[in-house]
């Protein structure tokens, strides 16, 4: 059936699909005018000459990262910390989520464990506690500073509970007829039913972990500790001048760098930017299927 | 598999301990050893103290170690040769060959995460031995008790350079680290030349228009209407820079601060007014002046229009658009390379303008002292730390024959403890000493280990910049610009520099309420009456209650 569309009908879709092109636009404008940086002569940035093609290509910022073994030192301690914390979160997430999406009644105290949860989940101590809380584990200058502070997402273990409660109790019901405990449910039957909403939780770990930088310039007590994204924070900060003296000058020329800071994001990006299209195919999926409670 | 798994799961849990486990474990030996050094020290010099008279310079026998926590400065960092790093290097051999005093990092970070780091540790009751701090923190750590009494390390201990050294910025330094009559810590010494800000124009612009290099503001008023009006650069030219805070005390480029100054406004400082009081220089007649005038000219479109939007306001400066704007005396090292490497033409030349109505240059100067050298409670060699610091002035001002064996190359960062301390006029002493050589009146012989290569630098590049950007801006910065600053001027001091106790609360509003109304009154949103409604605003806000604290203070 052929159905002739009305002028208004075509030019409403004219005009959203504008808007959306706008603000695809907007969102994707800043990385790539990273990207253009990145290729271009250092002080044609200064000039702010650049605004869409790199001004006198040339490779000179990503020849210096390629030295730089400070970077590379930082970019393994983000991939330990990447690796670590994930697997560290997977596991309890997992471990976590199945017991508490039973119901009360077979789970006595469920309850409250999940109103802990909600709790620490909305309410943080500040930034003291916390810090003091952490040098008295003993765990300053350590990769495990960055990883078990986290291990617990509570946002994802209910994304999880909610995924897991709306798989159908058959299911388990017929593993308890044939003789399997509760372990054997979990890794047999639950795990391989919730991929989608698993690989999102990863997901989201992975690039909460790739992304976090703070804490690193907290706890790191050296600098060769930090993870990548503490790395590049301090190099991309404004340089506040009236804090240096003018012995500090030299540091200015350098800092001021903004093409090898540009293509120094740009690497920070591409493993995310890489790793994304693979689990994002169970993304939407996995996150509205446990967003729905039956 | 449920077994494999469960044995996995225990496998996990009994890493995850074992590996915390260990961390603490080395937190924990960590400590104990510094205790035991620390306490090592204290025997040691419990032995000592009673036979040796008091030496600036004396080497311990027993090795003494502070801990700090470092300041990385990266691109210091870099200037260190193959093999050596910030903890071990020729700064710190030499500590220690000339005094046995060690330095051990207990945590080291850069620009803000230092700060951050520093904050942690004075809120978590955990700093190390020794430490330099703003006054901000040394306020916070004197309320706190945590703080050694320097007061007769000082006076037994401090070197005569020292000495001459605060003398030289008439001891505010001292003054401000002085807490009921209590030494607390020993101030840095920066060079005032930071805040002296010059007019830097493109002397080829003048040129090509056969124009005077301007004297006054209106002078400059015209100069920038010629620039803009010919169009000097022929990319369409803007006019002067300004900067979104308007002022800074130190160190800030592209402001708008001798303008200001040239109608006796210095909206940062502390001031006298006729009749003798006190007053803050931010809302003063003179204020409302400079304000009328910069309306003026921001509406004849002779300051950058998007000036209070810019994120870097030097962007016209490189991009060869503007051709005014004002800033201290090392524009060599940064931005003017830039703007030569985008225009090849470019010819930036300082001038100490504009001046008042008598013909003067004014000029608002900064605190001598940015920074102090702080020593925790109880630590036991006190005196170290004031030892430490006579070394290092005397080896970077060659007072110290040996210093010469050290390599000027290397960044002076890489110091253990380091914040300037230097003669508030370092700048113009170098500059002289090189100046000197140039015009013959003096011999190469006469320039120590830092000047020498700023002439050799200087010999090589003053005729080609562009052979090495890198060499000429510190050899320019030095001897073209700092001769400007022997010319007569009028430098005003603010007559107090520290921090009151409601400027704790109330003085970051109160700015930002100043910043603000300047800014509105400029861009021409609000008219110039309104500073009247701002001077009312800012004394009900807290400006009063201030000003008679900072009354006492001055009275005390």
């Amino acid at each position: 059936m052929v159905r002739t569309r009305s002028f208004g009908s075509i030019s409403a879709d004219v005009c959203i699909y504008f808007l959306l092109g706008l603000v695809t636009l907007s969102t994707l404008y800043p990385l790539w005018y990273t990207v253009a940086v990145s290729f271009s002569d250092s002080s044609a940035v200064a000039g702010g000459f650049v605004t869409w093609w790199p001004v006198d290509f040339n490779l000179a910022a990503y020849h210096e990262i390629v030295s730089d073994h400070k970077f590379y030192k930082a970019f393994l301690v983000s991939i330990e910390r990447v690796l670590l914390g994930t697997t560290i979160s997977f596991v309890i997430t997992l471990l976590m989520a199945y017991p508490l999406s039973k119901e009360n009644s077979l789970f006595p105290g469920r309850n409250i464990i999940m109103w802990f949860l909600v709790v620490i989940m909305l309410f943080n101590s500040g930034l003291i506690p916390w810090y003091m809380t952490i040098k008295s584990y003993g765990m300053l200058d350590s990769i495990w500073a960055l990883v078990l502070p986290y291990a617990v997402p509570v946002f994802n273990i209910i994304l999880v509970i909610n995924y897991f409660r709306g798989l159908p109790k058959e299911l388990e019901e017929a593993g308890l007829v044939d003789g399997a405990g509760p372990w054997y449910l979990l890794l047999n039957i639950y795990l391989p039913l919730s991929v989608p909403v698993m690989a999102t939780v990863t997901l989201f770990s992975i690039v909460f972990h790739w992304n976090a930088f703070f804490d690193g310039l907290i706890l790191m007590n050296r600098p060769e500790h930090y993870p990548l994204q503490s790395y590049v924070q301090q190099l991309v900060v404004n340089i506040n001048t009236t804090d240096i003296s003018s012995e500090g000058l030299k540091s200015l020329s350098l800092l001021s760098n903004k093409t090898l800071n540009a293509a120094k994001i740009v690497v920070t990006m591409l493993p995310v930017l890489v790793i994304y299209p693979f689990l994002q195919r169970y993304f939407v999926h996995g996150i509205t299927l446990g967003a729905v409670k039956e | 598999m449920n077994m494999r798994l469960r044995n996995t799961a225990v496998m996990l849990t009994v890493c995850l301990a074992l590996a915390s486990g260990c961390a603490s474990n080395d937190g924990g030996s960590n400590n104990g050893t510094n205790t035991a050094n620390s306490s090592n020290a204290g025997n040691t010099n419990k032995q000592e103290t009673p036979s040796e008279p008091a030496d600036p310079f004396g080497k311990y026998a027993e090795p003494v170690t502070i801990t700090i926590g470092k300041w990385i400065d990266p691109a210091a960092e870099k200037t260190l040769p193959a093999g050596d790093t910030v903890e071990n290097n020729q700064y710190t051999r030499f500590t220690e060959e000339k005094l046995n005093i060690k330095f051990d990092h207990v945590w080291q970070a850069q620009g803000d995460a230092y700060k951050q780091k520093l904050k942690l540790a004075i809120a978590s009751n955990d700093i190390p031995d020794a430490m330099v701090v703003e006054y901000s923190d040394l306020v916070k750590l004197v309320e706190a008790g945590q703080l050694q009494d320097m007061t007769d390390v000082y006076k037994n201990y401090a070197s005569p350079q020292i000495k001459e050294i605060y003398d030289s910025a008439d001891g505010i330094g001292l003054e401000q680290a002085t807490f009921d009559g209590k030494l607390m810590a020993i101030p840095n010494s920066q060079t005032l030349a930071d805040s002296i800000y010059l007019m830097w124009i493109r002397q080829d612009w003048l040129d090509k228009l056969g124009l005077q290099p301007p004297k006054t503001v209106d002078d400059i008023a015209a100069v920038a209407k010629a620039f803009i009006d010919k169009d000097a650069s022929g990319k369409g030219t803007a006019g002067l820079t300004g900067s979104k805070p308007l002022f800074e005390m130190n160190n800030s480029m592209g402001g708008l601060d001798p303008i200001f100054a040239a109608f006796h406004s210095y909206p940062l400082n502390w001031l006298k007014d006729s009749s003798g009081n006190i007053v803050f220089g931010g809302i003063t007649q003179e204020t409302k002046e400079a304000l009328g005038k910069l309306r003026d000219m921001y509406a004849q479109g002779l300051i950058d229009k998007e000036f209070a939007l810019r994120s870097d306001n030097l962007e016209l400066v490189k991009a060869g658009t503007s051709g005014i704007f004002f800033a201290p005396w090392w524009m060599g090292y940064y931005p003017l390379p830039d703007s030569m490497k985008n225009d090849p033409a470019a010819n930036w030349k300082p001038y100490l303008v504009p001046l008042d109505s008598e013909g003067k240059f004014n000029t608002h100067v900064q605190s001598p002292t940015s920074a102090f050298f702080v020593m925790k409670k109880g630590y036991k060699h006190p005196e170290a730390l004031m030892k430490y610091i006579n070394l290092q002035v005397a080896a970077e001002t060659y007072a110290d024959q040996e210093a010469v064996k050290l390599d000027p190359g290397v960044g002076l960062q890489n110091w253990p403890m380091r914040s300037a301390t230097t003669y508030a006029d370092n700048v113009e002493r170098n500059s002289k000493a090189i100046n000197d050589v140039i015009s013959g009146a003096a011999d190469v012989s006469t320039l120590n280990s830092s000047q020498k290569p700023l002439y050799e630098d200087w010999l090589r590049t003053k005729d080609n910049p562009e052979i090495d950007f890198g060499k000429w801006g510190p050899a320019f910065s030095y001897i073209v610009s700092g001769q400007e600053l022997f010319k007569p001027m009028n430098k005003v001091f603010s007559l107090y520099y520290g921090q009151t106790k409601t400027m704790e609360t109330k003085w970051a509003n109160l700015l930002k309420m100043q910043n603000e109304a300047y800014t509105k009154i400029i861009m021409g949103s609000s008219d110039l009456d309104s500073f009247d409604d701002f001077v009312k605003n800012f004394k009900a806000q807290g400006g009063n209650e201030i000003t008679k604290e900072v009354t006492e203070a001055l009275n005390e």
